[in-house]
């Protein structure tokens, strides 16, 4: 959480130094900028990877279902794996 | 199937989401129950306590030929059915999502026509709310919030839009329901091309940083 926070504060100051840009403070800003972006660039790879574990992979089992073993009910033919759970009706 | 479950697969990608499916256990029901008349989960709850498999890790997608345009599917939550008190057992019996087949991939439906609904309905199943959704706030007795108050958590999750559904299957790039605007003047659109949202399958392309 504080690195968060600290990530936060600092990348919201990155505007505050390209106001000083148009100031001409070139050289040391170049410099600052510089250092800046790079911690920023570190901090931002720290936060993007503060996810979550890859979760495991999810078991999908599909079943396909109709009322009646009629086309026009949506019934799909098979010629595997059937497995009628209840009394068909036509 | 292998098609559908093909887009699935496709689709979850950037999540990192993954899933096993072994086509050989694919499993086909005859029963009169499953007519294609219903338009909400609750109604399929015999028949999902009769065919489920496996645990909460085990995703259950039961395809039935449903005749309404505007019902593409439904599923459980993580956490609905807890909350109405159904014992442990039920709720695992009852845990899964049912598709119409009317929404696989090259379809005739008019705008659910790219196998996308399977994958809106398993993003419930993995927890995610409608962007325009309510935010659960609704005190008793109180109906329709409005969900572009900025008080209403919508869909809990920060960078969807709030948003209100618009019309099911539209592709309005320009629509901004809340009438919100960036620093005043640039408008912020609805997020049209979520998986979450009612829009058409040709218009739906991602989940948010956000909502993965």
């Amino acid at each position: 959480m504080h690195l968060l926070q600290f990530a936060a504060g600092l990348l919201a100051a990155t505007p505050a130094v390209a106001e000083v840009h148009k100031c001409g403070a070139d050289g040391e800003l170049a410099e600052l900028q510089g250092r800046i972006g790079n911690v920023g660039s570190r901090l931002r790879s720290l936060i993007s990877r503060q996810t979550y574990p890859v979760p495991p992979t999810v078991d999908l089992v599909v079943h396909v279902t109709a009322p009646t073993t009629r086309r026009e009910d949506g019934y799909l033919s098979v010629s595997f794996h059937v497995r009628v759970t209840a009394t068909t009706v036509s | 199937m292998a098609e559908q479950v093909s887009i699935i697969k496709e689709l979850y990608k950037p999540t990192k989401l993954t899933f096993n499916y072994d086509e050989s256990k694919l499993q086909y029901h005859v029963d009169p129950r499953w007519q294609g008349s219903k338009t909400n989960i609750k109604e399929f709850n015999p028949l999902l306590e009769e065919l489920h498999v496996g645990n909460y890790r085990t995703l259950n997608l039961y395809f039935y030929n449903n005749t309404h345009q505007e019902y593409g599917g439904g599923c459980r939550n993580p956490w609905t059915e807890a909350q109405k008190g159904v014992d442990p057992q039920t709720r695992l019996k009852q845990d899964g999502c049912v598709i119409s087949t009317y929404t696989i991939n090259k379809s005739s439906h008019p705008f659910m026509n790219r196998g996308k609904t399977a994958v809106h309905e398993i993003g419930h199943w993995f927890g995610l709310l409608h962007p325009f959704e309510d935010g659960g706030i609704v005190p008793p007795g109180y109906r329709d919030p409005d969900t572009c108050m900025a008080s209403n958590p919508d869909d809990y999750v920060d960078d969807t839009p709030k948003t209100y559904p618009g019309p099911p299957g539209h592709c309005d790039k320009t629509s901004n329901t809340c009438n919100k605007f960036k620093e005043g003047t640039s408008p912020v659109y609805d997020p049209i091309d979520n998986y979450m949202m009612y829009t058409s399958d040709d218009c739906q392309s991602r989940f948010t940083d956000g909502q993965m």
